[in-house]
Protein backbone atom coordinates (compact mmCIF):
# COMPACT_ATOMS: atom_id res chain seq x y z
CA UNK A 1 0.00 0.00 0.00
CA UNK A 2 2.87 2.62 1.20
CA UNK A 3 6.17 1.64 -0.96
CA UNK A 4 9.40 4.07 -0.71
CA UNK A 5 12.37 3.26 -2.33
CA UNK A 6 15.50 5.23 -2.13
CA UNK A 7 13.66 8.40 -1.08
CA UNK A 8 15.91 11.54 -0.29
CA UNK A 9 14.86 15.27 0.59
CA UNK A 10 16.60 18.39 1.03
CA UNK A 11 14.35 21.16 2.20
CA UNK A 12 14.78 24.55 0.32
CA UNK A 13 16.82 26.44 2.33
CA UNK A 14 19.24 23.28 3.78
CA UNK A 15 22.60 22.38 3.48
CA UNK A 16 22.31 18.52 3.82
CA UNK A 17 19.77 15.73 3.01
CA UNK A 18 16.60 15.20 5.63
CA UNK A 19 15.85 11.89 3.56
CA UNK A 20 19.39 9.92 3.01
CA UNK A 21 18.12 7.37 1.09
CA UNK A 22 15.45 5.39 2.63
CA UNK A 23 13.24 2.09 1.76
CA UNK A 24 10.25 0.42 3.67
CA UNK A 25 6.71 -0.80 2.20
CA UNK A 26 3.73 -1.15 4.38
CA UNK A 27 1.44 -3.64 3.18
CA UNK A 28 -2.41 -3.36 3.89
CA UNK A 29 -3.82 -4.49 7.55
CA UNK A 30 -0.08 -3.57 8.77
CA UNK A 31 0.90 -1.32 11.41
CA UNK A 32 4.36 0.28 10.78
CA UNK A 33 6.25 2.02 13.52
CA UNK A 34 8.13 5.06 12.61
CA UNK A 35 10.69 5.57 14.93
CA UNK A 36 13.05 8.25 15.77
CA UNK A 37 14.79 11.12 17.94
CA UNK A 38 13.14 14.60 16.82
CA UNK A 39 14.58 15.89 13.64
CA UNK A 40 15.17 12.50 12.28
CA UNK A 41 13.54 12.73 9.35
CA UNK A 42 10.31 11.13 10.68
CA UNK A 43 7.75 14.29 10.14
CA UNK A 44 9.54 14.85 6.27
CA UNK A 45 8.73 11.18 5.20
CA UNK A 46 5.49 11.72 6.53
CA UNK A 47 4.77 14.87 5.01
CA UNK A 48 6.18 13.68 1.34
CA UNK A 49 3.86 10.42 1.64
CA UNK A 50 1.06 12.90 2.45
CA UNK A 51 1.76 15.00 -0.45
CA UNK A 52 2.34 17.75 1.08
CA UNK A 53 6.47 18.27 0.30
CA UNK A 54 7.25 17.50 -2.92
CA UNK A 55 10.87 17.74 -4.60
CA UNK A 56 12.10 15.00 -3.29
CA UNK A 57 14.16 12.00 -5.42
CA UNK A 58 13.77 8.24 -5.44
CA UNK A 59 9.72 7.43 -5.53
CA UNK A 60 6.89 7.64 -2.38
CA UNK A 61 3.72 5.74 -3.31
CA UNK A 62 0.28 5.07 -1.60
CA UNK A 63 -1.67 2.68 -3.70
CA UNK A 64 0.77 2.98 -6.47
CA UNK A 65 0.40 6.47 -6.75
CA UNK A 66 3.35 8.77 -6.35
CA UNK A 67 3.17 11.26 -4.06
CA UNK A 68 4.43 14.04 -5.79
CA UNK A 69 0.93 13.87 -7.65
CA UNK A 70 -1.25 13.77 -4.84
CA UNK A 71 -4.00 14.91 -5.84
CA UNK A 72 -7.87 15.29 -3.77
CA UNK A 73 -8.35 11.16 -5.10
CA UNK A 74 -5.15 10.26 -3.55
CA UNK A 75 -6.08 12.02 -0.54
CA UNK A 76 -9.80 10.93 -0.16
CA UNK A 77 -7.87 7.43 0.66
CA UNK A 78 -6.11 8.87 3.29
CA UNK A 79 -6.77 9.47 7.21
CA UNK A 80 -3.95 11.78 8.80
CA UNK A 81 -3.92 12.71 12.53
CA UNK A 82 -1.43 15.16 13.39
CA UNK A 83 0.66 15.47 16.26
CA UNK A 84 -0.50 18.74 17.55
CA UNK A 85 -4.63 18.17 16.79
CA UNK A 86 -6.48 21.05 15.10
CA UNK A 87 -9.71 22.01 15.10
CA UNK A 88 -12.24 25.10 14.63
CA UNK A 89 -12.51 25.95 18.44
CA UNK A 90 -15.70 27.47 17.68
CA UNK A 91 -17.74 24.30 16.70
CA UNK A 92 -18.23 21.27 18.66
CA UNK A 93 -16.22 18.17 18.58
CA UNK A 94 -19.32 16.25 16.96
CA UNK A 95 -19.78 19.41 14.04
CA UNK A 96 -15.88 19.19 13.66
CA UNK A 97 -16.21 15.78 12.69
CA UNK A 98 -18.73 15.56 10.48
CA UNK A 99 -17.63 18.84 9.05
CA UNK A 100 -14.02 17.17 7.56
CA UNK A 101 -16.28 13.78 7.26
CA UNK A 102 -18.48 15.31 4.93
CA UNK A 103 -15.54 16.00 2.20
CA UNK A 104 -14.58 12.21 1.83
CA UNK A 105 -16.65 10.00 -0.34
CA UNK A 106 -17.96 6.96 0.26
CA UNK A 107 -19.65 5.60 3.86
CA UNK A 108 -18.89 7.42 6.96
CA UNK A 109 -18.49 5.17 10.10
CA UNK A 110 -21.16 6.56 12.92
CA UNK A 111 -19.07 9.01 14.95
CA UNK A 112 -21.10 8.47 18.08
CA UNK A 113 -19.97 4.81 18.89
CA UNK A 114 -16.29 6.14 18.89
CA UNK A 115 -17.10 9.16 21.04
CA UNK A 116 -18.08 6.36 23.82
CA UNK A 117 -15.62 4.17 23.83
CA UNK A 118 -12.68 7.10 23.78
CA UNK A 119 -14.65 8.86 26.62
CA UNK A 120 -16.05 11.43 24.71
CA UNK A 121 -19.78 10.89 24.80
CA UNK A 122 -20.38 14.00 27.23
CA UNK A 123 -18.09 16.38 25.23
CA UNK A 124 -19.56 15.52 22.08
CA UNK A 125 -21.23 18.75 22.29
CA UNK A 126 -18.65 20.91 23.68
CA UNK A 127 -16.75 23.51 21.70
CA UNK A 128 -13.65 22.79 20.69
CA UNK A 129 -11.97 25.30 23.35
CA UNK A 130 -13.24 23.50 26.12
CA UNK A 131 -11.45 20.35 25.21
CA UNK A 132 -8.74 19.22 27.09
CA UNK A 133 -4.96 18.50 25.20
CA UNK A 134 -6.18 14.69 25.38
CA UNK A 135 -9.81 15.16 24.83
CA UNK A 136 -8.03 16.73 21.49
CA UNK A 137 -5.65 13.57 20.83
CA UNK A 138 -8.45 11.42 21.16
CA UNK A 139 -10.72 13.62 18.73
CA UNK A 140 -7.97 13.61 16.29
CA UNK A 141 -7.98 10.05 15.91
CA UNK A 142 -11.50 9.97 15.46
CA UNK A 143 -11.04 12.43 12.26
CA UNK A 144 -8.84 9.89 10.77
CA UNK A 145 -10.76 6.83 10.87
CA UNK A 146 -14.17 8.01 10.34
CA UNK A 147 -14.32 8.07 6.82
CA UNK A 148 -12.63 4.13 6.36
CA UNK A 149 -9.44 5.42 4.82
CA UNK A 150 -7.53 2.63 3.17
CA UNK A 151 -3.98 4.41 4.51
CA UNK A 152 -3.33 5.98 8.22
CA UNK A 153 -1.09 8.32 9.18
CA UNK A 154 -0.68 8.71 13.08
CA UNK A 155 1.66 11.27 14.61
CA UNK A 156 1.88 10.22 18.57
CA UNK A 157 -1.23 9.34 18.11
CA UNK A 158 -1.19 8.19 22.36
CA UNK A 159 0.29 11.40 23.12
CA UNK A 160 -0.71 13.01 26.63
CA UNK A 161 -3.37 10.38 27.43
CA UNK A 162 -3.79 8.08 30.09
CA UNK A 163 -3.03 4.47 29.92
CA UNK A 164 -6.39 3.32 29.73
CA UNK A 165 -7.07 5.94 27.00
CA UNK A 166 -3.90 4.91 25.49
CA UNK A 167 -4.91 1.24 25.77
CA UNK A 168 -8.12 2.04 23.62
CA UNK A 169 -6.76 4.25 21.47
CA UNK A 170 -4.28 1.16 20.55
CA UNK A 171 -6.86 -1.33 20.55
CA UNK A 172 -8.69 0.89 17.75
CA UNK A 173 -5.38 1.73 15.25
CA UNK A 174 -5.10 -2.52 15.72
CA UNK A 175 -8.77 -2.38 14.25
CA UNK A 176 -8.78 -0.38 11.37
CA UNK A 177 -5.47 -2.33 10.25
CA UNK A 178 -7.60 -5.89 11.01
CA UNK A 179 -9.84 -4.01 8.84
CA UNK A 180 -7.08 -3.86 5.89
CA UNK A 181 -6.27 -0.15 6.21
CA UNK A 182 -2.15 0.27 6.10
CA UNK A 183 -1.35 2.03 9.21
CA UNK A 184 1.98 4.34 9.22
CA UNK A 185 2.55 5.41 12.87
CA UNK A 186 4.97 7.75 13.94
CA UNK A 187 5.71 7.94 17.70
CA UNK A 188 8.49 8.42 20.71
CA UNK A 189 6.65 6.09 22.45
CA UNK A 190 8.21 2.74 22.65
CA UNK A 191 5.83 0.68 24.94
CA UNK A 192 2.94 2.09 22.33
CA UNK A 193 5.33 1.50 19.22
CA UNK A 194 5.85 -2.14 20.90
CA UNK A 195 2.25 -3.03 21.61
CA UNK A 196 0.74 -1.95 18.20
CA UNK A 197 3.47 -2.43 15.70
CA UNK A 198 3.89 -5.53 13.29
CA UNK A 199 7.03 -3.79 12.39
CA UNK A 200 9.25 -0.72 13.27
CA UNK A 201 11.63 1.19 11.57
CA UNK A 202 14.51 3.08 13.40
CA UNK A 203 15.58 6.82 11.67
CA UNK A 204 18.43 8.03 13.04
CA UNK A 205 20.10 11.16 10.76
CA UNK A 206 17.53 10.68 7.67
CA UNK A 207 18.65 7.04 6.91
CA UNK A 208 16.82 3.77 8.80
CA UNK A 209 19.12 2.26 11.28
CA UNK A 210 17.16 -1.09 11.56
CA UNK A 211 13.56 -2.37 10.44
CA UNK A 212 12.11 -5.48 11.95
CA UNK A 213 9.27 -7.14 13.66
CA UNK A 214 9.53 -5.58 17.25
CA UNK A 215 9.92 -9.24 18.66
CA UNK A 216 13.22 -9.88 16.13
CA UNK A 217 14.47 -6.80 17.03
CA UNK A 218 14.50 -7.02 21.07
CA UNK A 219 16.33 -10.94 20.09
CA UNK A 220 18.48 -8.66 17.84
CA UNK A 221 19.65 -6.53 20.00
CA UNK A 222 18.97 -8.59 23.32
CA UNK A 223 21.64 -11.55 24.71
CA UNK A 224 20.49 -14.87 24.75
CA UNK A 225 20.49 -15.66 28.17
CA UNK A 226 17.64 -15.74 31.38
CA UNK A 227 18.46 -14.19 34.17
CA UNK A 228 17.47 -15.21 37.54
CA UNK A 229 16.59 -12.77 40.56
CA UNK A 230 16.04 -13.85 44.22
CA UNK A 231 16.38 -12.28 47.51
CA UNK A 232 20.10 -11.59 48.63
CA UNK A 233 21.58 -14.61 50.06
CA UNK A 234 25.09 -15.60 50.73
CA UNK A 235 24.89 -18.38 48.15
CA UNK A 236 23.64 -16.62 45.57
CA UNK A 237 26.71 -14.86 44.13
CA UNK A 238 28.55 -18.42 44.46
CA UNK A 239 25.64 -19.51 41.98
CA UNK A 240 28.03 -21.99 39.64
CA UNK A 241 27.90 -21.49 36.32
CA UNK A 242 26.35 -18.65 36.87
CA UNK A 243 27.24 -15.25 36.61
CA UNK A 244 26.49 -11.65 38.40
CA UNK A 245 23.98 -10.23 36.01
CA UNK A 246 24.26 -6.76 34.91
CA UNK A 247 21.72 -4.77 33.30
CA UNK A 248 21.33 -5.34 29.78
CA UNK A 249 19.91 -2.19 27.44
CA UNK A 250 16.91 -1.76 30.36
CA UNK A 251 15.91 -5.37 30.51
CA UNK A 252 16.70 -5.17 34.13
CA UNK A 253 15.43 -1.65 34.87
CA UNK A 254 12.64 -3.08 37.00
CA UNK A 255 14.67 -5.38 39.43
CA UNK A 256 15.34 -3.80 42.71
CA UNK A 257 18.60 -2.45 43.91
CA UNK A 258 18.50 -5.30 46.78
CA UNK A 259 18.00 -8.20 44.36
CA UNK A 260 20.50 -10.58 43.54
CA UNK A 261 20.71 -11.90 40.37
CA UNK A 262 22.63 -14.26 38.18
CA UNK A 263 22.85 -15.53 34.54
CA UNK A 264 22.68 -18.10 32.28
CA UNK A 265 22.92 -18.62 28.65
CA UNK A 266 20.06 -19.49 26.86
CA UNK A 267 21.67 -21.97 25.23
CA UNK A 268 21.53 -25.66 26.83
CA UNK A 269 19.20 -24.36 29.95
CA UNK A 270 17.35 -27.17 30.19
CA UNK A 271 20.48 -29.23 30.83
CA UNK A 272 22.28 -26.50 33.06
CA UNK A 273 22.62 -28.02 36.53
CA UNK A 274 23.92 -24.72 37.68
CA UNK A 275 20.34 -23.12 36.68
CA UNK A 276 17.81 -25.97 37.80
CA UNK A 277 20.10 -25.77 41.34
CA UNK A 278 19.38 -21.76 41.69
CA UNK A 279 15.95 -22.48 40.94
CA UNK A 280 15.15 -24.88 43.63
CA UNK A 281 17.12 -22.39 46.20
CA UNK A 282 14.90 -20.46 48.86
CA UNK A 283 13.85 -16.54 48.10
CA UNK A 284 13.22 -17.21 44.18
CA UNK A 285 11.43 -13.81 42.58
CA UNK A 286 11.34 -14.45 39.15
CA UNK A 287 13.11 -15.73 36.02
CA UNK A 288 13.75 -13.15 33.05
CA UNK A 289 14.93 -13.24 29.60
CA UNK A 290 17.80 -10.50 28.54
CA UNK A 291 16.16 -9.64 25.37
CA UNK A 292 16.03 -5.79 24.87
CA UNK A 293 13.36 -3.45 24.87
CA UNK A 294 12.79 -0.84 22.36
CA UNK A 295 13.71 1.95 24.14
CA UNK A 296 17.28 0.27 24.53
CA UNK A 297 17.32 -0.22 20.82
CA UNK A 298 16.50 3.68 20.78
CA UNK A 299 19.05 4.52 22.59
CA UNK A 300 21.58 2.28 21.20
CA UNK A 301 21.33 3.19 17.83
CA UNK A 302 20.48 6.58 17.93
CA UNK A 303 22.69 7.67 21.38
CA UNK A 304 19.45 9.63 22.36
CA UNK A 305 17.89 9.26 25.78
CA UNK A 306 13.88 9.20 25.17
CA UNK A 307 11.92 11.51 27.27
CA UNK B 1 -18.10 1.99 -32.52
CA UNK B 2 -20.66 1.95 -29.83
CA UNK B 3 -17.71 2.33 -27.07
CA UNK B 4 -16.65 5.59 -28.84
CA UNK B 5 -19.86 6.98 -29.46
CA UNK B 6 -20.30 7.02 -26.04
CA UNK B 7 -17.12 8.19 -24.76
CA UNK B 8 -18.01 12.17 -24.98
CA UNK B 9 -21.20 11.46 -23.52
CA UNK B 10 -19.81 9.61 -20.27
CA UNK B 11 -17.20 12.00 -19.88
CA UNK B 12 -19.39 15.08 -19.99
CA UNK B 13 -21.43 13.52 -17.25
CA UNK B 14 -18.18 12.74 -15.58
CA UNK B 15 -17.49 16.43 -15.08
CA UNK B 16 -20.72 17.52 -14.55
CA UNK B 17 -20.65 14.95 -11.60
CA UNK B 18 -17.34 16.62 -10.92
CA UNK B 19 -18.27 19.93 -10.87
CA UNK B 20 -21.46 18.70 -8.78
CA UNK B 21 -19.23 17.59 -6.29
CA UNK B 22 -16.81 20.68 -6.15
CA UNK B 23 -20.06 22.77 -5.74
CA UNK B 24 -21.45 20.93 -3.13
CA UNK B 25 -18.37 20.65 -1.36
CA UNK B 26 -17.69 24.75 -1.65
CA UNK B 27 -21.45 25.14 -0.25
CA UNK B 28 -20.40 22.76 2.81
CA UNK B 29 -17.39 25.07 3.39
CA UNK B 30 -19.26 28.68 3.16
CA UNK B 31 -21.86 26.93 5.53
CA UNK B 32 -18.91 26.20 8.20
CA UNK B 33 -18.01 30.12 7.69
CA UNK B 34 -20.97 31.07 7.95
CA UNK B 35 -21.54 29.25 11.20
CA UNK B 36 -18.09 30.19 12.49
CA UNK B 37 -18.92 33.77 11.88
CA UNK B 38 -21.93 33.39 13.98
CA UNK B 39 -20.69 32.56 16.52
CA UNK B 40 -17.86 35.12 17.12
CA UNK B 41 -19.59 38.07 18.08
CA UNK B 42 -17.19 40.65 16.65
CA UNK B 43 -17.57 39.00 13.58
CA UNK B 44 -21.23 39.16 13.61
CA UNK B 45 -21.46 43.09 13.84
CA UNK B 46 -18.72 43.77 11.28
CA UNK B 47 -21.43 42.86 8.09
CA UNK B 48 -23.31 45.61 9.40
CA UNK B 49 -20.75 48.30 9.76
CA UNK B 50 -20.84 49.98 5.90
CA UNK B 51 -24.57 49.53 6.53
CA UNK B 52 -24.43 51.10 9.92
CA UNK B 53 -22.18 53.86 8.50
CA UNK B 54 -24.11 54.49 5.17
CA UNK B 55 -27.45 55.43 7.52
CA UNK B 56 -25.53 57.51 9.84
CA UNK B 57 -24.32 59.64 7.20
CA UNK B 58 -27.36 59.73 5.47
CA UNK B 59 -29.04 61.34 8.65
CA UNK B 60 -26.32 63.66 9.49
CA UNK B 61 -24.97 64.56 6.37
CA UNK B 62 -27.51 66.91 5.16
CA UNK B 63 -28.02 69.04 8.63
CA UNK B 64 -24.29 69.02 8.68
CA UNK B 65 -23.73 70.24 4.91
CA UNK B 66 -26.24 72.76 5.68
CA UNK B 67 -24.31 73.80 8.89
CA UNK B 68 -20.66 74.03 7.21
CA UNK B 69 -22.14 75.90 4.45
CA UNK B 70 -23.69 78.31 6.18
CA UNK B 71 -20.46 78.87 8.58
CA UNK B 72 -17.89 78.39 5.63
CA UNK B 73 -19.38 78.43 2.30
CA UNK B 74 -18.06 75.14 1.69
CA UNK B 75 -20.37 73.13 -0.10
CA UNK B 76 -20.14 69.57 1.36
CA UNK B 77 -22.88 67.70 -0.42
CA UNK B 78 -20.90 68.67 -4.01
CA UNK B 79 -18.93 65.54 -2.97
CA UNK B 80 -21.90 63.59 -1.94
CA UNK B 81 -20.21 61.21 -4.92
CA UNK B 82 -17.13 60.62 -3.52
CA UNK B 83 -18.40 59.83 -0.49
CA UNK B 84 -20.95 57.23 -1.78
CA UNK B 85 -17.61 55.50 -3.60
CA UNK B 86 -16.14 55.46 -0.05
CA UNK B 87 -19.50 53.39 1.55
CA UNK B 88 -19.64 50.84 -1.47
CA UNK B 89 -15.90 50.16 -1.51
CA UNK B 90 -16.35 49.48 2.65
CA UNK B 91 -18.23 46.07 2.96
CA UNK B 92 -14.92 44.62 0.55
CA UNK B 93 -12.51 46.31 3.97
CA UNK B 94 -14.80 44.45 6.38
CA UNK B 95 -15.53 40.85 4.72
CA UNK B 96 -11.87 41.05 3.92
CA UNK B 97 -10.84 41.67 7.79
CA UNK B 98 -13.62 38.72 8.76
CA UNK B 99 -12.30 36.63 5.86
CA UNK B 100 -8.96 37.15 6.79
CA UNK B 101 -8.98 37.15 10.50
CA UNK B 102 -10.86 33.70 9.96
CA UNK B 103 -7.37 32.52 7.85
CA UNK B 104 -5.09 33.94 10.67
CA UNK B 105 -7.31 31.89 12.96
CA UNK B 106 -6.92 28.37 11.00
CA UNK B 107 -3.30 28.85 10.32
CA UNK B 108 -2.23 29.32 14.04
CA UNK B 109 -4.86 26.64 15.00
CA UNK B 110 -3.08 24.43 12.14
CA UNK B 111 -6.47 24.08 10.26
CA UNK B 112 -5.29 25.10 6.97
CA UNK B 113 -2.56 22.58 7.04
CA UNK B 114 -5.22 19.69 7.72
CA UNK B 115 -6.94 20.95 4.89
CA UNK B 116 -4.31 20.33 2.91
CA UNK B 117 -4.65 16.52 3.35
CA UNK B 118 -7.82 16.48 2.83
CA UNK B 119 -9.84 16.02 -0.72
CA UNK B 120 -10.50 19.92 -0.15
CA UNK B 121 -7.08 20.63 -0.48
CA UNK B 122 -5.05 24.40 0.42
CA UNK B 123 -6.42 25.75 -3.03
CA UNK B 124 -10.16 24.27 -2.37
CA UNK B 125 -10.66 25.61 1.24
CA UNK B 126 -8.66 28.87 0.49
CA UNK B 127 -11.06 29.47 -2.85
CA UNK B 128 -14.37 28.50 -0.63
CA UNK B 129 -13.75 31.23 1.57
CA UNK B 130 -12.25 34.16 -0.37
CA UNK B 131 -15.21 33.90 -3.12
CA UNK B 132 -17.73 33.38 -0.09
CA UNK B 133 -16.69 37.08 1.14
CA UNK B 134 -16.26 38.37 -2.04
CA UNK B 135 -19.73 37.78 -2.62
CA UNK B 136 -21.11 38.81 0.42
CA UNK B 137 -18.76 42.26 -0.30
CA UNK B 138 -20.39 42.37 -3.91
CA UNK B 139 -24.05 42.29 -2.58
CA UNK B 140 -23.24 44.63 0.50
CA UNK B 141 -21.82 46.95 -1.84
CA UNK B 142 -24.71 46.82 -3.72
CA UNK B 143 -26.85 47.50 -1.31
CA UNK B 144 -25.10 49.92 0.70
CA UNK B 145 -25.29 52.90 -2.18
CA UNK B 146 -28.99 53.05 -2.34
CA UNK B 147 -29.11 52.57 2.29
CA UNK B 148 -26.66 55.65 1.76
CA UNK B 149 -28.99 57.64 -0.67
CA UNK B 150 -27.87 60.81 -1.10
CA UNK B 151 -24.81 61.32 -4.90
CA UNK B 152 -24.52 58.47 -7.37
CA UNK B 153 -24.57 58.66 -10.98
CA UNK B 154 -25.77 55.51 -12.49
CA UNK B 155 -26.57 52.06 -11.65
CA UNK B 156 -23.86 51.15 -13.38
CA UNK B 157 -21.16 53.20 -12.08
CA UNK B 158 -22.31 51.90 -8.38
CA UNK B 159 -22.22 48.31 -9.70
CA UNK B 160 -18.61 48.54 -11.13
CA UNK B 161 -17.19 50.53 -7.89
CA UNK B 162 -19.16 47.53 -5.83
CA UNK B 163 -17.17 44.96 -8.00
CA UNK B 164 -13.76 46.48 -7.62
CA UNK B 165 -14.72 46.75 -3.86
CA UNK B 166 -15.93 43.31 -3.83
CA UNK B 167 -12.26 42.33 -4.79
CA UNK B 168 -10.73 44.22 -1.89
CA UNK B 169 -12.26 41.14 0.51
CA UNK B 170 -9.97 38.86 -0.58
CA UNK B 171 -6.98 41.63 -1.21
CA UNK B 172 -7.64 42.05 2.67
CA UNK B 173 -8.03 38.94 3.71
CA UNK B 174 -4.65 37.41 1.99
CA UNK B 175 -2.79 40.81 3.11
CA UNK B 176 -3.48 39.78 7.02
CA UNK B 177 -2.60 36.43 6.60
CA UNK B 178 0.23 36.75 4.32
CA UNK B 179 1.83 39.52 6.27
CA UNK B 180 0.59 38.92 10.02
CA UNK B 181 2.10 36.52 12.68
CA UNK B 182 -0.89 36.61 14.90
CA UNK B 183 -3.83 38.26 15.37
CA UNK B 184 -1.89 41.36 17.28
CA UNK B 185 -0.15 42.04 14.31
CA UNK B 186 -3.44 41.64 12.01
CA UNK B 187 -4.78 44.63 13.81
CA UNK B 188 -1.66 46.23 14.00
CA UNK B 189 -1.75 45.60 9.99
CA UNK B 190 -5.11 46.90 9.83
CA UNK B 191 -4.77 49.84 10.97
CA UNK B 192 -1.84 50.73 8.55
CA UNK B 193 -4.31 49.09 5.86
CA UNK B 194 -7.10 51.77 6.74
CA UNK B 195 -5.30 54.00 5.31
CA UNK B 196 -6.37 52.44 1.89
CA UNK B 197 -10.21 53.61 2.62
CA UNK B 198 -9.01 57.14 1.92
CA UNK B 199 -7.41 56.14 -1.53
CA UNK B 200 -10.23 57.54 -3.53
CA UNK B 201 -9.97 61.08 -2.39
CA UNK B 202 -6.42 61.20 -4.00
CA UNK B 203 -9.05 62.07 -7.11
CA UNK B 204 -9.10 65.79 -5.54
CA UNK B 205 -5.21 65.97 -5.84
CA UNK B 206 -3.10 67.60 -8.27
CA UNK B 207 -0.61 65.73 -10.42
CA UNK B 208 1.94 63.82 -9.50
CA UNK B 209 0.64 63.43 -6.24
CA UNK B 210 -1.71 61.88 -7.48
CA UNK B 211 0.07 59.45 -9.24
CA UNK B 212 0.92 57.79 -5.46
CA UNK B 213 -2.69 56.05 -5.64
CA UNK B 214 -2.59 54.59 -8.77
CA UNK B 215 -1.17 51.61 -7.46
CA UNK B 216 -4.46 50.79 -5.48
CA UNK B 217 -7.60 49.87 -7.27
CA UNK B 218 -9.53 51.99 -4.72
CA UNK B 219 -8.37 54.87 -6.65
CA UNK B 220 -9.65 53.62 -9.95
CA UNK B 221 -12.80 53.15 -8.13
CA UNK B 222 -13.52 56.81 -7.63
CA UNK B 223 -12.02 57.56 -11.44
CA UNK B 224 -14.85 54.91 -12.64
CA UNK B 225 -17.65 56.34 -10.95
CA UNK B 226 -17.13 59.93 -11.20
CA UNK B 227 -15.79 59.59 -14.62
CA UNK B 228 -12.96 62.56 -15.00
CA UNK B 229 -10.00 62.64 -17.27
CA UNK B 230 -6.64 61.95 -15.25
CA UNK B 231 -6.35 65.74 -15.76
CA UNK B 232 -4.67 68.84 -17.07
CA UNK B 233 -1.03 68.38 -18.34
CA UNK B 234 -1.35 64.15 -18.91
CA UNK B 235 -2.50 64.13 -22.50
CA UNK B 236 -3.93 60.98 -21.36
CA UNK B 237 -8.12 60.44 -20.77
CA UNK B 238 -9.62 57.83 -18.57
CA UNK B 239 -13.16 56.78 -19.24
CA UNK B 240 -15.33 54.76 -16.90
CA UNK B 241 -14.04 51.58 -18.90
CA UNK B 242 -10.81 52.01 -18.55
CA UNK B 243 -10.90 53.26 -15.04
CA UNK B 244 -13.04 49.56 -14.45
CA UNK B 245 -10.04 47.55 -16.35
CA UNK B 246 -7.22 49.42 -14.42
CA UNK B 247 -8.99 48.78 -11.19
CA UNK B 248 -9.76 45.18 -12.04
CA UNK B 249 -5.91 44.72 -13.20
CA UNK B 250 -4.55 46.52 -10.25
CA UNK B 251 -6.62 44.14 -7.98
CA UNK B 252 -5.34 41.42 -9.68
CA UNK B 253 -1.95 41.92 -9.50
CA UNK B 254 -2.43 42.11 -5.77
CA UNK B 255 -4.46 39.32 -5.24
CA UNK B 256 -1.34 37.54 -7.34
CA UNK B 257 1.36 39.00 -5.14
CA UNK B 258 -0.75 38.41 -1.57
CA UNK B 259 -1.80 34.49 -2.93
CA UNK B 260 2.33 33.81 -3.51
CA UNK B 261 2.98 35.72 -0.43
CA UNK B 262 0.38 33.35 1.50
CA UNK B 263 1.41 30.24 -0.40
CA UNK B 264 4.88 30.64 0.92
CA UNK B 265 4.08 31.01 4.70
CA UNK B 266 2.20 28.59 5.31
CA UNK B 267 3.59 25.13 2.69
Amino acid sequence: MIRVRDLRFTYPKGTSEAIRGIDFAVAPGEVFGFLGPSGAGKSTTQKILLGSLRGYSGSATVGSVEASGADSRYRAGIGAAFEFPCFYQKLTGLENVRLFASFYPGPKVDPRPLFERLGLADAMDWRLAEYSKGMRMRLNLIRAVIHRPRVLFLDEPTSGLDPANARVVRDIVRERAADGAAVFLTTHDMAAADATCDRVAFIVDGRIAACDEPAALKRRYGKRAVVVDREPGPEVGAAAGGSAAGASDGASDGASEKTAQAEYPLDGLADDAAFIAELRKPGLLGVRTLDSSLDGIFLRLTGKELV
Amino acid sequence: MRANDTRPAAAGSRSMATGARLVAAGSRLVAADLRLVGRDPLLCIMPFVPFLAAIALRLALPPLAAFIAKATGFMLLDYADLIRVVLILFPGTFFGMMSGFLLLDDRDDGVSAYWSVSPVGRSGYLAARLALFCTAALVAGLAVGPAFGLGGRSFAADASVAVVGALQAPFFALFLAAIASDKVEGLATLKALSALDLAPLAVLLPLPARALAWPFPQYWAARLALGASLGPGTGVAVGPPEALGLGLAVSAAWLSFLYARYRRRVD
